[in-house]
């Protein structure tokens, strides 16, 4: 009954059905039953072969690269180097489980990547396509919209109250109060 | 040299916080202060004085008292983050949530313990040391993270409730740790305005409190939109959302999380949970969302990615920490080097090479990963998504559960331990709050037996959680 409850998942929709939802109610004897029989091993994700990572290239020259990217010094010693190729490796080794079995880790340049999933309605269900008219008046209307809390008004924000060293002089300009 | 140093920066910061409104009650995790306690959860305390830390006197949440994750910017004292990137930041405005509070009447009593920058499950990436669990008396266990001082602050009776930020689980995991109640809304149902952003495609401000109707009183408050927050839900896609109904409902057990991992207590904890709702008259199914196995990838993937972005704002230049370094061509990379802790580095640099050439397009295939999670979790539920389509839906579940945590807290000593073998080995945990996040779900931890567990339910559907929960836990 138990395997039953587990495994006769109704039948996907769709080609693209991937979740199921079995059809038999646990009753309260299986549930005990259910919850020691594992369905897998999250610590494997976590165990890095060689073979997993015998492709990753990562090299002194990367490990500096990456440094300078980052805004952080380049020149670090041997053992912090060790340490963070270590690291990009197992890292790497980590991001391979977001392919499935078979599949090509992906190359940079080989499709388009101007997408992007994110939990935004505009980017689902719009509201209201955008026109060259609706953007300029939403510019026109800018000015009533400026926000002292956003430091849009000139001295809203005191640049010597950020960091009681600071320049005032030393600051990013301001739009001028309207 | 290093003790003294930090020592001194402590002492100086004590009395400029005072002089803020606010007391350091313990600073680089060197200063010690006979008021404060063993937790090390709160980092600053308000004075009764300081006009800005008081609500209004009245209000639905008058009588009330909070305490915010430092992360959350308060006008009073300073937004450091846990950072010494930004030890000396004063915030010139509050965040929307600060706002909201006050103006129901709640009173800001101090400000809590992080992870740096809410990189960390553990709260012990933190300039001003680890926060102690106030559960476990006579052990230092970790409490979580990374809103482990806002955890541990409400389990001390500190505040009526507190605020966290849960991007990958920050706020449950701490709530399951220290035996409160931990809720993390729907992706921009709370106003992030004046949130020190870690990755903005997941990060949300959630409530912390020991009673469940305190919970939902706040989250009433806050739950409004916010023009200043581009990612707040708009009022038209709010007044659209439709929510479970109260009566019989159908619960999931997503097969996903049972897992090898899970100790006896906590599979004691999820039975005892599961017998209840049967008791309740609900009945349970099991549920297969086979990208929840992909999800811990998906997650490091796009949080290192983001996290690499938006921290490079952190320059020296405006605010924020200064390097002595008086080589102009090196004060940026001088002031990083110096501010940033070892974990956010190692971040900002796997973030980095994540998306270098050198590694590939992995973003874009987290994203898609990330994508096919939602889509399932949708198939699942019964009530529609909101933002997506619902044509392929099997119609049979109105909640999910599972349990919060692998496990109870590690000792710092067991969890330092495990990390040194393997910085991947701090991840494990989140296989169990991750797959709500990247999916947006609401999400609630409850303590049963020692342990949380946390229900999900639709993207949107958050008032349910709060019946649910009182349901299970009066039961």
């Amino acid at each position: 009954m138990l395997r039953r409850g587990i495994r006769s998942f109704s039948i996907s929709i769709g080609t693209c059905q991937k979740a199921k939802v079995s059809q038999e109610v646990l009753s309260r004897d299986e549930i005990s039953k259910l919850l020691n029989t594992p369905t897998w091993k999250v610590g494997d994700l976590m165990k890095t072969t060689e073979e997993d990572i015998q492709d990753v290239k990562v090299d002194s020259s990367i490990i500096r690269k990456m440094l300078k990217l980052s805004g952080l010094k380049e020149d670090v010693s041997p053992e912090r180097e060790t340490e963070l190729i270590r690291a990009l490796k197992l890292q790497m080794g980590f991001i391979k489980k977001l392919y499935g079995t078979g599949e090509e880790m992906s190359v940079r340049g080989k499709k388009s990547n101007d997408t992007n999933f994110r939990l935004m309605a505009e980017d689902h269900k719009p509201d209201t396509p955008l026109t060259l008219d609706i953007l300029l008046a939403e510019i026109d209307a800018l000015p009533n919209k400026v926000d002292p809390e956003k430091g849009e008004f000139t001295s809203s924000i005191d640049i010597k109250k950020l960091r009681s060293s600071n320049n005032p002089l030393f600051s990013s300009k301001s739009i001028e109060k309207v | 040299m290093v003790m003294g140093m930090r020592t001194s920066m402590s002492m100086s910061m004590h009395m400029r916080m005072s002089r803020r409104g606010l007391t350091a009650v313990r600073a680089y995790g060197t200063l010690t202060n006979k008021s404060c306690d063993r937790t090390n959860s709160v980092i600053w305390r308000c004075d009764d004085s300081d006009s800005d830390s008081v609500g209004s006197g009245s209000g639905v949440l008058s009588g009330t008292s909070f305490i915010v994750k430092d992360n959350i910017a308060t006008k009073v004292g300073y937004t450091t983050a846990a950072s010494k990137s930004l030890h000396d930041y004063q915030s010139p405005f509050d965040a929307t949530v600060v706002r909201l509070l006050r103006h129901q009447g709640s009173k800001l009593v101090g400000k809590a313990n992080l992870d740096e920058f809410g990189m960390g499950s553990s709260t012990t990436n933190s300039m001003f040391g680890p926060t102690i669990n106030p559960k476990y008396d006579n052990e230092d266990r970790i409490a979580g993270g990374s809103s482990g001082g806002s955890a541990a602050a409400v389990a001390a009776d500190m505040a009526s409730f507190s605020l966290g930020t849960d991007t990958g689980g920050s706020v449950r995991l701490p709530a399951s740790y220290c035996g409160v109640v931990g809720f993390k809304p729907t992706y921009g149902r709370i106003s992030r305005w004046g949130v020190i952003p870690y990755a903005q495609t997941l990060d949300t401000v959630g409530i912390l409190s020991k009673d469940v109707d305190i919970v939902e009183k706040v989250y009433e408050v806050l739950n409004q939109y916010d023009e200043k927050d581009p990612t707040c839900m708009t009022t038209k896609v709010r007044n659209n959302i439709v929510s479970t109904a109260k009566g019989q409902l159908t619960i999931g057990i997503p097969e996903q999380f049972i897992i090898e991992e899970l100790d006896q207590d906590t599979k004691i904890a999820w039975e005892l949970t599961l017998h209840k709702l049967v008791q309740l008259g609900h009945s349970l199914k099991v549920v297969s969302i086979p990208s929840i196995k992909k999800s811990l990838s998906t997650y490091y993937t796009l949080a290192t990615a983001e996290a690499a972005s938006n921290l490079s704002r952190y320059d020296g230049i405006r605010y924020g920490y200064k390097s002595d370094n008086n080589n102009e061509d090196d004060t940026i990379v001088s002031s990083r080097c110096e501010s940033f802790g070892q974990e956010v580095q190692r971040r900002i640099i796997l973030g980095n090479y994540t998306l270098s050439s050198e590694s590939g397009d992995h973003y874009l295939k987290a994203a898609q990963v990330r994508q096919e999670l939602v889509q399932e979790f949708n198939q699942v539920f019964k009530l529609p998504h909101p933002l997506l389509e619902n044509e392929l839906k099997l119609n049979n579940c109105d909640v999910l559960v599972s349990p919060t945590a692998l496990s109870k807290p590690p000792t710092l000593k067991e969890y330092d331990e495990k990390n040194e073998e393997n910085f991947l080995n701090s991840y494990l945990n989140d296989i169990l709050t991750v797959p709500a996040s990247l999916a947006g779900l609401p999400t609630i931890s409850i303590p049963i037996n020692g342990t949380g567990i946390q229900f999900m339910t639709q993207y949107g559907d958050d008032s349910i959680l709060f019946s649910i929960a009182r349901d299970v836990l009066h039961s």
